[in-house]
């Protein structure tokens, strides 16, 4: 199966001075025409990273290996100005924070107009007439006020949507979107993610949606990952993920989600302990420390990734929820 | 109607206006962006009120004191030259050089620090280990040597001081792109496949441009005092054009006899030199984030 972005053995490491750090580890991740797939760990899991590296947009001391073939070019390996030829134009990413996100000192007509000018050599009338059809498209009234204005005009909700107008505006095929509403209040969380679920229906969009709030992936995507120290622990298509998790690690994390219906004494559900130091990573399953269900056999010999019998989903665990045979 | 939507309109705020709007607050910096003006204003028209050249010579008026009725309004030198004229003349030159060398030193050390701060890396070392080896260099012993080379050249005076006035300008907008590197918005340029000359052009520079501002005009008088240094040593700009380090020295030659040779473009001199640090104050206030 021919997939939009295939991203095969990836590793990301950081020299530090404590010496090298992994950040991703043997990472495969697809992600097909049209799909939403939702990449799902805590701080620190390397979630970010593994599309950071794809992107060219690693931190200076981030040394990246693996492949990440988008249409018949690895991201990793081909030039600059082919990799510029991708970003913006077939590939847009949404950042988190808007706020730092967006250029200052440019009014957002400027920036948007950039994108254009730099990936299609609009002129400036066409390119004006295409940010405004975009900021539409996001549902922005006022078109024509917004593009004169600068970013810190604008509301964080509205700014959001700049970013994600300006993610849109070559029409690309895949969009990138990281933590895009880590930042905003809970309304406008949800008006987002309708936005989003809307540019879904309206075209063959392909999104990755790169969060730590399980809520997001559960409205949006079609199937998710869940990331743990680096790797991924768990995939599969979203209903069943968070009908029946296998991953001790993703059970933990469905549990810890607070509920209106819940008493209020009962007390919150967290996964014990703290994630690994990502300089000491060690042989071994790396939630194994946390885990109720770990055994020796876990602390000796690292899981991998398999599939089970549904052919839908995979696993990393010896000991996973839910296993009729054991 | 109309009224009503001009006084509820969109209150329009950015870097610039909110800068104005501090900087109108610093009288000492208004004053002196006015005396400036005027200054340049009377060092260009000057020469042509007077009914004198500045390189005639007056044989009836050697060291005339100031009058009126003889057209030497600010007296005449020991070559009955009329001193006027020759202010007028040592302004234009001084301002020039100040202007010219500072704008040079601003577009090398501008674009020298930012290739630097963007590259980072070995480049951003190499690049900035030789500006510590020019730092290193006495500096002043250089632009006398050229000075000397070239025959008082004035191109190669202008060329000479501003070439030795960027290497604090690279470090300053060297330091500003290391910490603009870090916003998300040059990462997001650059998630837009925007190429590095563009995220140079469009993102940085843009961004540095206050510190820049505010270290330019601070740079300006320096470079006039360089100059007149040269000159007051006899190896800035030649006879018989003159700058105001040039009519100093002549000035100091005849101090006693002819105190007016001295104070006049002396007074000149300090003046300028004052409002170019007031109005840099100034606009450091208005413009530098580190002071807000």
């Amino acid at each position: 199966m021919q997939r939009l972005l295939e991203i095969a053995a990836l590793n990301v490491r950081f020299a530090t001075p404590e010496g090298e750090v992994a950040a991703v580890r043997d990472v495969d991740f697809g992600v097909g025409a049209g799909e939403c797939v939702g990449l799902v760990g805590e701080s620190g899991s390397g979630k970010s990273q593994i599309f950071l590296a794809a992107l060219g947009l690693l931190a200076r001391n981030g040394r990246v290996s693996g492949t990440a073939r988008f249409g018949d070019l690895d991201l990793l390996t081909c030039d600059r100005a082919a990799l510029d030829r991708i970003r913006g134009a077939r590939v847009g990413m949404i950042f988190q924070d808007s706020m730092t996100s967006l250029a200052p000192h440019l009014k957002i007509g400027e920036q948007l107009a950039e994108v254009l000018e730099v990936h299609g050599g609009l002129g400036s009338r066409v390119a004006r007439s295409r940010a405004l059809a975009i900021l539409e498209r996001v549902h922005i009234g006022d078109g024509a006020t917004r593009l004169a204005q600068y970013p810190h005009e604008l509301s964080g909700g509205m700014r959001q949507r700049v970013m994600i107008a300006s993610a849109l505006l070559c029409d690309p095929e895949l969009v990138i979107a990281d933590e895009p509403t880590t930042a905003l209040d809970v309304t406008i969380q949800a008006q987002i993610l309708e936005l989003f679920r809307e540019l879904r229906r309206e075209s063959r969009l392909s999104l990755v949606v790169i969060t730590h709030d399980i809520a997001v992936v559960a409205g949006l995507c079609d199937r998710v990952a869940v990331m743990y120290a680096g790797r991924i622990v768990e995939e599969a298509p979203v209903g069943a993920l968070l009908r029946t998790p296998r991953h001790p690690y993703t059970h933990g994390l469905l549990a810890a989600v607070p509920r209106l219906d819940d008493s209020t004494d009962t007390p919150m559900q967290a996964v014990p302990g703290q994630p690994p130091n990502p300089a000491a990573w060690e042989a071994g399953c790396s939630f194994a420390e946390r885990c109720t269900r770990a055994s020796e056999h876990c602390r000796r010999e690292r899981p991998e990734l398999t599939a089970d019998g549904s052919g839908t989903r995979t696993v990393a665990c010896h000991h996973p929820l839910g296993e009729t045979r054991a | 109607m109309n009224a009503v939507a001009a006084v509820t309109g969109p209150v329009e705020r950015g870097l610039w206006r909110d800068a104005w709007r501090t900087l109108r607050t610093r009288r000492t910096a208004l004053a002196a962006a006015f005396t400036l003006l005027l200054i340049a204003a009377l060092a260009a028209l000057g020469p042509y009120l007077s009914p004198h050249r500045f390189d005639a010579l007056d044989y009836t008026h050697i060291l005339a004191g100031p009058a009126l009725e003889s057209g030497h309004w600010f007296g005449t030198d020991d070559l009955g030259r009329d001193l006027f004229v020759r202010s007028m003349l040592g302004l234009r030159i001084s301002l020039a050089i100040g202007l010219i060398a500072t704008a040079i030193s601003v577009l090398i050390g501008v674009s020298y620090g930012a290739v630097a701060g963007y590259l980072g890396g070995r480049v951003d070392e190499l690049m900035m280990r030789a500006v510590d080896l020019l730092f290193a260099m006495p500096q002043f012993f250089f632009v006398l040597l050229l000075a000397v080379v070239f025959d008082q050249n004035l191109i190669v005076l202008f060329v000479t001081i501003g070439a030795f006035g960027w290497l604090v300008m690279a470090r300053i907008v060297r330091g500003q792109t290391l910490s603009l590197m870090h916003r998300e918005f040059i990462e997001a340029a650059i998630a837009c496949g925007v190429s590095t000359p563009r995220i140079l052009a469009r993102h940085i520079v843009p961004n540095v441009l206050g510190p820049v501002i505010v270290y330019a005009t601070l740079t300006i008088p320096q470079m006039i005092l360089l100059e007149s240094l040269l000159s007051f040593l006899g190896l800035g700009v030649r006879e018989p054009l003159a700058s105001l380090g040039g009519l100093v020295a002549d000035g100091a030659a005849h101090m006693q006899a002819a105190p007016w040779m001295l104070l006049i473009p002396g007074g000149f001199l300090s003046l300028v030199l004052l409002a170019f640090n007031f109005v840099g104050d100034g606009l450091r206030d208005a413009l530098d984030p580190r002071e807000r």
